[in-house]
């Protein structure tokens, strides 16, 4: 009935990492194919297929490392086992110094990190993350659906709220009943190229 | 010091009185099979919303050290543990209580769960930021190692009966690849069933694979469940000279279980099975661990426990939960509006301290709250009569199985993979190491897999397995345990042939001869199929989810083809006279009665099956033929017992019941 918010995907190395920009992450993969490792929560996610797009759109070979949860993937980029993650903007609030955030993919800065580019700055189209939202039984009426979306956009729209989520890490979205089906059969779409790329549909 | 000053924060009346409520909740809610730590700390998240930081943060803390603890009274008292973290307390802990030492058993779990969670606790306080460091030195390959060193606990559990062992092992392994693979994101022998696609439940395969054979065993004979003991109580004087006595053993396990806490992901079951197989391992008499010797207690007991001071080390300083409970406690401290992290330990030092000492004192706590307790368990489990005990127990497992996610078809799973365990039991495999297949199979894969991505993709693979400083002290230790049976059984050999050197034919004692066992070898056969059936499912999958499942499908197939090999060498047995084992029928009734339950539930409704059931079991387990009077005692009892669980489960844990026709 709502999407209310995402948090995008992002790319961490650690502190004392030598990539300083996602540039010099890039560089590298180009260089060596594969040697790049990404750290990510979950095959077949979110994480996995901004991976896979970002392959796609910088034309580099990278490994992505599917770990049970966004914790241990942190744990593994903290400890030096992969290279870097691709994991969600949150843990760059969780973490503080102990990483670096390269490229963010939400739509434009996150308030929470002002230094921190997006890919689409960077000329790579990857906006896109783990998206949240409600969901009512296929039963409930179209009064109760209208209602539920309206509940839930007035939560999102207090200021004390968008303070807190925002200095979170979340990108807050105001996607409600009436724009869900536009914004599904985005996703559909997305999806599908995607699924395509990281061989769920052949 | 600052860090002294902050115990008194933690001494005020009402943080004592939440530690001793938590820890009084949480020994209650481990003891019963299905109720988890996890679970416990969630259902009582919200209530900690309205308290200040430290006061919540104890409240929770509490109850899940208190759980962890909780989990050894079942295990010691009906095998089945309340906790996975308690999975290592039944070798020794039943055994023991069988013979009539549970008031014991149940004494030093108190004093060792209290030990362990001491030292866990004050590594929290003093060492935190340092030993925050061995989470992130530990790599894939030491989590697969680590796995490896677990499954070699299997050898010295299966002594003499190995292969079947192992065979126990890979039916594990291939349980928990069941659902949606972590790595490949394969969908993986689900036979395209919806319910199966979060896995096989651990915890319900524990009640099942544990619990439903001593129920079944409890039915076929009027024997008492546990020998009543010698002179009752808990002996705690025996029991804390006893701990003492083994302080190094207290200390050992207490470091193990901190240090595995550390590390995200391992969690309370395998720091048990790790320290177990040490202290097994450093024993003066090996063999006498699974038949009841205290020290395995003691070791999976202080292990526990010292978890929980460890797993929060990473949870506070990194912001990585350790363990699940963890993971609730964070979300409940961003809830505060405390940021977890790096900096915690500096910016709301004051919080994190007083936090640290509420749970060092919940951790004493344990000692008298635990002891009452256990009294009045040991005292209920050894006086109630049989006719009621059987019944309690197998409600008991099916609001487990059901509780951990309101679904019935945990439940059902439960009973089913109960009744396969009975029978594969009774023919030499053990379900012991079909769980710690279990337990260990994600880790083992996901540790191999990962390690394998990042090997290759580095062009580095053998060193990555072989030459981390780390992952070779895991495989030397889980070559000892490996080996050490062996050498041991090797060097008892010897000494008995250097204490008879002559020995004149005929006077030599026969070694009890092994005998032709087809049961057995039909079992292979059919195991044999399974690992056909398991490389077919495994080759429509991709790459990385197919090379686990293809491996353990191989090693089935060996082990099975091994054992058929090895009982065809053997003689041929005298054919037995069949004879109808005497409590046959009532273990038949009694496994129908529960699969009846479980299926009928949905369909009719919480209660109304679970009295009907009741009731059934209450005659299969009758051998006294009571008068009618004490007939509806009974019945009220159980009337009374059913409708309080089904009204704490529908209105203070809030679970949604199954409802059906009725209720």
């Amino acid at each position: 009935m709502h999407y209310f918010h995402y948090t995008p995907n992002a790319i961490f190395v650690t502190k004392d990492s030598e990539y300083q920009t996602l540039g010099d992450l890039l560089d590298y993969a180009k260089a060596n194919p594969g040697m790049v490792t990404f750290a990510g929560s979950g095959s077949n996610s979110a994480n996995n297929l901004a991976a896979v797009q970002l392959n796609a759109a910088a034309d580099v070979i990278t490994t992505y490392v599917p770990f049970s949860g966004t914790g241990p993937s942190i744990t593994a980029i903290l400890g030096g086992q992969t290279t870097a993650g691709f994991n969600y903007a949150t843990s760059g609030v969780a973490q503080g110094d102990a990483l670096r955030m390269l490229a963010v993919a939400a739509e434009e800065r996150m308030p929470a990190f002002p230094d921190v580019p997006t890919f689409k700055e960077l000329g790579f189209d990857i906006v896109g993350g783990a998206y949240r939202g409600v969901a009512v039984p296929a039963s409930a009426s179209e009064e109760t659906r209208q209602a539920v979306s309206d509940i839930v956009a007035k939560i999102n729209a207090q200021p004390g709220f968008i303070e807190k989520m925002e200095s979170g890490g979340f990108v807050l979205t105001d996607i409600g009943y009436d724009k869900m089906d536009a914004f599904v059969a985005e996703r559909v779409e997305e999806y599908t190229a995607g699924a395509k790329a990281l061989g769920i549909i052949k | 010091m600052d860090i002294l000053g902050y115990l008194l924060d933690a001494m005020t009346p009402f943080n004592l009185m939440l530690a001793l409520v938590g820890v009084i909740l949480g020994t209650i809610i481990g003891a019963l099979p299905g109720l988890s730590a996890t679970m416990a700390v969630a259902v009582l998240v919200p209530f900690t919303f309205t308290m200040d930081p430290a006061g919540g943060l104890i409240a929770l803390g509490a109850i899940y050290t208190g759980a962890i603890y909780g989990g050894a009274y079942a295990a010691i008292l009906v095998n089945t543990p309340g906790t996975p973290s308690a999975i290592a307390t039944t070798f020794d802990g039943f055994p023991m209580a069988k013979r009539g030492d549970g008031g014991l058993a149940i004494s030093l779990a108190t004093l060792a769960s209290v030990a362990g969670g001491i030292v866990g606790a004050l590594a929290l306080l003093m060492l935190a930021p340092p030993l925050a460091r061995v989470a992130l030195a530990f790599s894939p390959t030491e989590y697969f190692w680590l796995a490896m060193f677990g499954l070699t606990l299997i050898a010295a559990l299966s002594v003499g009966n190995t292969v079947k062992g192992l065979i126990g092992a890979c039916i594990g392994l291939f349980l928990s690849m069941v659902g949606v693979a972590v790595v490949g994101g394969d969908v993986r022998y689900t036979m395209d069933m919806q319910r199966f696609l979060a896995g096989v439940d651990l915890t319900s395969a524990i009640i099942g694979l544990y619990c439903v054979p001593v129920i079944l065993d409890l039915v076929a004979s009027p024997d008492p469940h546990l020998s009543p003991s010698a002179t009752g109580g808990l002996r705690v004087m025996e029991g804390a000279r006893h701990a003492l006595s083994r302080w190094g053993n207290l200390l050992r396990s207490s470091v193990i279980g901190t240090v595995i806490g550390i590390l995200p992901g391992a969690g309370g079951s395998i720091a048990g099975l790790v320290s177990y197989s040490e202290a097994r391992r450093t024993a003066k008499r090996p063999e006498t661990f699974g038949k009841g010797n205290p020290d395995g207690v003691i070791a999976t007991e202080a292990a526990n426990n010292a978890t929980v001071g460890g797993g929060f080390i990473p949870t506070l300083v990194l912001g990585i939960p350790g363990t699940p409970p963890d993971a609730i406690i964070m979300g409940a401290l961003l809830v505060q509006g405390i940021k977890i992290g790096p900096t915690l330990f500096t910016t709301d030092g004051n919080v994190v301290y007083t936090f640290i000492w509420g749970l060092l004192i919940a951790t004493l706590l344990m000692l008298p709250v635990g002891l009452l307790i256990g009294r009045y368990a040991y005292g209920f489990i050894i006086k109630v009569p049989k006719t009621l005990l059987a019944p309690t127990v197998a409600l008991l497992t099916i609001i487990g199985a059901f509780a951990i996610h309101s679904n019935v078809e945990d439940a059902q799973l439960m009973v089913g993979l109960g009744v396969i365990a009975w029978v594969l039991n009774r023919y030499g495999f053990q379900p012991s190491p079909i769980v710690l297949g279990l337990v260990l199979g994600s880790i083992a894969e996901q540790g191999f897999v990962q390690t394998y991505l990042i090997g290759n993709a580095t062009g580095r693979l053998p060193e990555m397995f072989f030459s981390r400083p780390i992952s070779i002290g895991i495989i030397i230790a889980a070559l000892v345990t490996l080996l050490f049976p062996i050498w041991a059984d090797w060097k008892a050999k010897r000494r008995a042939q250097m204490a008879e050197p002559v020995a004149d034919e005929g006077t030599t004692i026969a070694p009890e001869i092994k005998t032709r066992d087809l049961p057995s070898i039909g079992f292979a056969v059919a195991f044999i199929a399974l690992s056909a059936v398991i490389w077919t499912g495994a080759s429509g999958m991709s790459m990385l989810g197919s090379v686990f499942p293809k491996t353990i499908g191989a090693a089935l197939a060996v082990f099975s083809g091994l054992l058929i090999i090895q009982h065809l060498r053997r003689p041929a047995a005298a054919p037995k006279p069949r004879q109808r084992d005497a409590g046959a029928n009532r273990r038949i009734s009694l496994g129908a009665v529960m699969l009846a339950w479980v299926f009928v539930m949905p369909l009719v409704g919480f209660l109304v099956t679970s009295l009907a059931a009741f009731a059934a079991i209450m005659g299969i387990a009758d051998y006294d033929r009571p008068p009618l009077r004490r007939w509806l005692i009974w019945g009220l009892t159980g009337l009374l017992i059913c409708s309080g669980f089904w009204w704490l489960m529908a209105n203070v844990l809030l679970l949604r019941m199954p409802a059906g026709l009725l209720f």
